[in-house]
């Protein structure tokens, strides 16, 4: 589309938003802006197009302008009204717009003329050592800040929290916490070192169990599988927080460095809207997308 | 296999049809009856045809500042929102 109707004069741009799939191709989200803009430029390594890219804010201001829709699409005229608008993206309605604002084109451009290189996600270390914790049917993205100013690290690996709806709903149920590596960082957990561990602090009212816990330390020497939990959580009321503190030793893939890591973050026992949509890999590879935002 | 928010618009195509329908499922359960679903919060909260693009600063892919009003030029523009995954 843009090689047809930018000599018009139309102007793309692609708006970055939230991951809808943490997990796919080992992605996790993003905690900061500079993680954000290393995620364009993978989607630039990855997808080798063209099109001018742009970062909502990380408190998602666009996304939310767009009613927290994925993959919205705008049409916007010279004077910056906008004359077309979806929820979902759809090239051939796209085109129908543009045909009827600025004419059609001689020999429109179809994605098999592009032959745009597809490269690979990036490569971890082994996977597939550690058994996944398997999640509680229905659970959903649980909303999680990181401490950012007390950590002297970049967050190697990223919190994933999720809740069932029961406990978003009443305050009491299951909650998986999962520690993913960051594949944009190239590092893995070195089994040599002391395995992950967490600790949470509650405030009273809320009961979380097991409090503390100690990640899988396997026989290998490295691996790239997220570090899981499942808790329970006894809370008076929904929507508490809580606050959580996880340590381990981060080293890359290049073996320059195996560095400590403590790092915090403060949790609320709320339905994260923004943030995708739970995922899972079965061992086999088969993907579960995951469901839409909906409570039973 | 085709994931919603990847990039390429073809898979893009497939991925909407994909999400859509399970949008459409999610609208029939409890939670959507408290919470709009994603379609009905795009009619209610996204600018609608004819209105202004709403002011709104995000980042260009150096970090720097950008108001979406102020993006290129006088042209037609087209915004498209995604992501990696």
């Amino acid at each position: 589309m843009k090689l047809d109707y930018q000599p018009k004069g139309v102007e793309f741009f692609y708006i970055y938003k939230p991951l809808a799939h943490p997990e796919y191709d080992n992605y996790v989200s993003p905690f900061t802006i500079q993680e954000r803009l290393m995620h364009i430029m993978e989607a630039k390594r990855r997808l080798g197009s063209s099109i001018t890219w742009l970062s909502d804010s990380m408190d998602n201001v666009y996304h939310e302008a767009m009613g927290q829709t994925p993959n919205s699409e705008l049409v916007v005229d010279p004077d910056g009204v906008v004359v077309a608008r979806r929820a979902w993206s759809n090239p051939s309605e796209l085109r129908k717009d543009l045909e009827r604002l600025v004419g059609p084109v001689d020999n429109p451009t179809r994605v098999s003329d592009l032959d745009l290189p597809a490269q690979p996600p990036i490569a971890t270390v082994a996977k597939g050592i550690v058994e996944r914790v398997e999640r509680p049917d229905g659970i959903m993205p649980m909303v999680h800040e990181p401490v950012l100013e007390t950590s002297r690290t970049p967050f190697y690996a990223k919190l994933r929290a999720e809740g069932t709806p029961a406990l978003y709903r009443t305050g009491s149920g299951t909650m998986y916490i999962g520690f993913h590596l960051d594949p944009l960082y190239r590092v893995h957990w070195n089994n040599e070192a002391p395995p992950l561990q967490y600790e949470i602090t509650a405030a009273e009212g809320v009961t979380i169990a097991p409090a503390k816990g100690t990640g899988a330390h396997p026989e290998e020497k490295a691996d790239a599988d997220p570090r899981e939990f499942l808790l329970e959580v006894d809370a008076d009321t929904p929507g508490q927080t809580f606050d959580l503190q996880v340590k381990y030793y981060a080293c890359d893939d290049a073996l320059t460095f195996c560095v400590p890591v403590k790092q915090e973050y403060r949790v609320t026992l709320s339905r994260d809207m923004s943030h995708g949509w739970s995922m899972t890999t079965d061992p086999d590879g088969t993907i579960n997308l995951g469901r839409p935002p909906s409570l039973d | 296999m085709a994931v919603p928010c990847q990039n390429d618009l073809s898979s893009r195509v497939n991925a909407g049809l994909l999400v859509g329908l399970l949008l459409y499922l999610g609208s029939n359960t409890a939670f959507s009856q408290a919470q709009p679903p994603l379609m009905e919060k795009f009619e209610a909260d996204a600018p609608r045809v004819g209105a202004a693009l709403p002011d709104i600063t995000i980042h260009d892919d150096l970090g720097n500042p950008v108001n979406i009003r102020e993006l290129g030029n006088e042209n037609y523009k087209v915004l498209v929102l995604g992501c990696l995954t």
